[in-house]
C-alpha cells in the first residue's frame, strides 16, 4: 500500500507512472519535491509574484495534460521537461506583452522576504536581508538571455546541452552567455554604486 | 604533481551538486564563482501560494 512517506522515496519517473495510472498523491509529491526551483525559475524572469503564479499554474497545467495523454518521453528528465515548458510560457507571455503593452505593477513586496528569518537577531537579519537583495538586483540587471542561463543552469539543474535546446541556440551559445553572465556580475559585484546603492 | 591537482579539481567538480555532468565546460574561475554564488542563489528561492498548489491538484482529480 501507497502511503505519503513511501511516495517520498520514489524517482520521478515511478512517481509519473503511478500518477498516469490514477494514484493522484503522486502528483503532489511531484510538486512538492520540484515547486521551489520551477517557481523560482519563472518569478526571476517575470519579476511578479502573481504573474509567476499563473505561469506555474499554466505550466501544471500543461505538464497534466501531457502526461494523461501519454504523450510524455520517458527518456528525459521531469525538472528540465517541467522548466522547458514554463519557459516557453514565459516567452509566449513576453510575446504577447511586445504585442498589447500593458501598464502593471510589478510588486515589489512579500511577506516572505519579511517573515523568512525573524529568529535571527535584527542586525544579522538586515544583512542578510540586503544581500538577497543585492544579488536579486545583480540577477535583474542581466540582459535576458544570460539570465535564462544561469536561472536554467542553478534552479533547473540542467546541462548546457539541454540549456542550447531550450533556448533554441548551439551549446556554444549558451556557455558563451554564461560566461557573460559571470562576468557582468563579477563586474557588478565590485560595482561601488550597485554593492553600496 | 600536476596529475594529483588534475585529479583532484575533476574529483571536486564531479561531487558539487551545482556543476552538472558538463561543468567542465567552464573555466576553472567561472566555477569557482558560480559555488561561491550557490548559497546566496539558494536564499533567493521562493515558492508558490498553497492556493496554487490547491487549484492545481483540484483541476488534476477534475480530468
Amino acid at each position: 500500500m501507497n502511503t505519503h512517506k513511501n511516495l517520498q522515496t520514489r524517482t520521478d519517473q515511478e512517481l509519473i507512472h503511478e500518477f498516469i495510472s490514477g494514484y493522484q498523491p503522486c502528483l503532489e509529491v511531484l510538486i512538492a519535491r520540484h515547486k521551489s526551483k520551477i517557481y523560482t525559475s519563472i518569478y526571476l524572469l517575470v519579476k511578479d509574484s502573481y504573474l509567476a503564479e499563473d505561469i506555474f499554474q499554466e505550466t501544471f497545467i500543461k505538464v497534466i495534460h501531457t502526461l494523461q495523454a501519454g504523450k510524455y518521453n520517458e527518456e528525459g528528465k521531469f525538472l528540465p521537461w517541467v522548466i522547458r515548458i514554463a519557459h516557453n510560457l514565459v516567452i509566449d507571455y513576453f510575446r504577447k506583452q511586445k504585442r498589447n503593452p500593458v501598464i502593471t505593477n510589478v510588486d515589489g513586496f512579500d511577506i516572505f522576504d519579511v517573515i523568512q528569518f525573524y529568529d535571527e537577531p535584527l542586525e544579522n537579519m538586515m544583512i542578510r536581508e540586503q544581500s538577497h537583495q543585492d544579488l536579486k538586483r545583480m540577477i535583474q540587471l542581466l540582459p535576458t538571455e544570460q539570465k535564462e542561463v544561469l536561472i536554467m543552469r542553478h534552479y533547473g539543474d540542467l546541462s548546457f546541452k539541454e540549456i542550447a535546446d531550450i533556448t533554441g541556440v548551439s551549446i556554444n551559445t549558451a556557455l558563451g552567455r554564461m560566461r557573460y553572465a559571470l562576468n557582468n556580475l563579477r563586474k557588478m559585484m565590485v560595482s561601488p554604486v550597485l554593492v553600496n546603492k | 604533481m600536476n596529475k594529483f591537482q588534475t585529479h583532484q579539481t575533476k574529483h571536486a567538480i564531479c561531487t558539487n551538486r551545482l556543476e552538472v555532468a558538463d561543468g567542465h565546460l567552464l573555466a576553472a574561475e567561472d566555477q569557482l564563482l558560480l559555488t561561491a554564488l550557490k548559497p546566496r542563489l539558494d536564499q533567493l528561492m521562493r515558492e508558490p501560494s498553497e492556493d496554487v498548489l490547491c487549484t492545481i491538484l483540484a483541476y488534476a482529480e477534475l480530468l
